[in-house]
């Protein structure tokens, strides 16, 4: 393995990680009830070409993150430009998904301690992972995803003993058509948000296939949310999973076998911890790369610190309230994330596809 | 009182860990940028302790998506 490189194991890793960092415990496509399983199945359809995308960009350039393959397709001045469209991407969504976390801890279990207080102690490890580097990153990842599978598949499992299948019933009632509005939202979020790790990976011939990584992680994430979201289904029904903020965490709550396995919530809490945790880490190590592309630092490290502290800045005045972070996520984030999700990679892969036409020796092709 | 002493610490081991070791091995260019994103986030911190309302970008965004994808819905 080359120095500050990964694995695909550990690839795919990250990429289950990242996909699953938030979405397990927020639901998204909730808003469907019953039908929840297909609007994640439409959205993973709907996403499966732009995955494409983002791996083919990789591909066409061996070695070189997102950052080098704008600079080399681009120049120097608009290829800053782009970056610094991506960078505030990637740091915006770093402090949305540090500001769920501190929400759900708070309403959970912490509702005393101070946001602050909990959006540090949650960016000081991210610091720490980001210094450490992508191969560090890759490991952790490596180690931590058989857990959580074992974990998650667990509590799932566990869940089944208080599931009721009438809740799936009726399937679509009314129709397809209302479901493609919510799959474009599980679309966006999390599926099209694997962007951020094209920030993060780069295609190295016979050691990292994008392809393999990007499309393992989505499937595998895709099927975690997709059991997840049924589960929520089965136990808690349809009118109670979109009246919770976090039905995920609700659906293991009412588990109690025995009375004596029982609490296991704390499961859920700790999965969202660790893969929430990898996904800022990953819109951290982003922002923090793309900053240095654009000020010419050879190394990233040096600003991951400061950052870090402004992306925890932004993590605190960026809403109000809970409902607020719920309205924004499920009416305007899904709008707000296009630019950054569909139409920049579709650009930068038109003409990488273009510049590679008439140069196949030079691209990985 | 306490949250502002916590952060300054928070700040001052940073400063000590990271800052310091960066002014040392680095160009003087990374330390001054370096320098003045810490400060900046310092100081909202600060102001974040304070209970000092700050505006945040979600509303201008907000306004924004809602003008272009015509999202009178959600006014």
């Amino acid at each position: 393995m080359t120095k500050g490189s990964i694995t695909n194991t550990q690839g795919v890793a990250i990429a289950v990680l990242f996909t699953i960092g938030s979405a397990i415990v927020l639901n998204p496509g909730g808003d469907t009830k019953q039908d929840v399983w297909v609007t994640i199945l439409i959205s993973m359809l709907m996403a499966a070409p732009f995955v494409f995308i983002y791996a083919r960009i990789l591909q066409l350039f061996p070695e070189k993150d997102l950052f080098e393959i704008l600079r080399e397709l681009y120049g120097n001045i608009v290829s800053k430009i782009i970056a610094l469209l991506f960078i505030w991407y990637a740091f915006h969504l770093g402090a949305i998904v540090l500001r769920n976390f501190s929400e759900f801890i708070t309403t959970v279990s912490l509702p005393e301690t101070p946001q602050p207080v909990l959006i540090a102690s949650i960016g000081i490890i991210c610091i720490w992972l980001v210094r450490c580097g992508k191969e560090i990153m890759g490991q952790w990842s490596g180690i931590l995803f058989p857990l959580l599978l074992v974990a998650i598949i667990t509590q799932i499992v566990l869940s089944m003993t208080q599931a009721d299948f009438d809740n799936l019933r009726p399937v679509m009632y009314n129709g397809v058509k209302p479901l493609l509005g919510s799959a474009f939202a599980v679309f966006s979020f999390p599926f099209a948000e694997t962007v951020i790790l094209t920030m993060l990976f780069s295609w190295i011939k016979n050691k990292f296939n994008t392809y393999k990584v990007y499309y393992l992680g989505f499937f595998i994430g895709g099927i975690i949310l997709l059991m997840a979201s049924v589960r929520n289904i089965l136990v808690l029904g349809a009118e109670d999973t979109i009246l919770e903020y976090y039905p995920s965490y609700e659906a293991v709550s009412v588990v109690s076998i025995a009375n004596f396995f029982q609490r296991i919530e704390v499961i859920v809490t700790i999965i969202f911890m660790l893969t929430g945790i990898v996904k800022i880490s990953a819109c951290l190590f982003g922002a923090s790369k793309g900053l240095a592309f654009v000020l010419n630092f050879k190394n990233y490290k040096a600003i991951v610190v400061p950052v870090a502290f402004l992306m925890m800045n932004l993590a605190c005045i960026i809403y109000k309230n809970t409902m607020e972070m719920f309205e924004w996520g499920l009416g305007i984030y899904k709008h707000y994330a296009i630019p950054f999700q569909i139409i920049l990679p579709l650009l930068i892969w038109i003409f990488a596809e273009i510049k590679c036409w008439g140069a196949k020796k030079k691209c990985g092709g | 009182m306490m949250l502002i002493i916590f952060c300054t610490i928070v700040y001052l081991f940073y400063i000590i860990h990271d800052l310091i070791p960066t002014y040392k091995s680095e160009r003087k260019s990374v330390f001054w940028v370096y320098v003045s994103l810490f400060a900046l986030s310092y100081i909202i911190h600060l102001l974040i302790l304070l209970d000092v309302k700050l505006p945040s970008p979600s509303e201008p965004l907000k306004k924004l998506v809602t003008f272009i994808f015509e999202l009178s819905a959600l006014n």
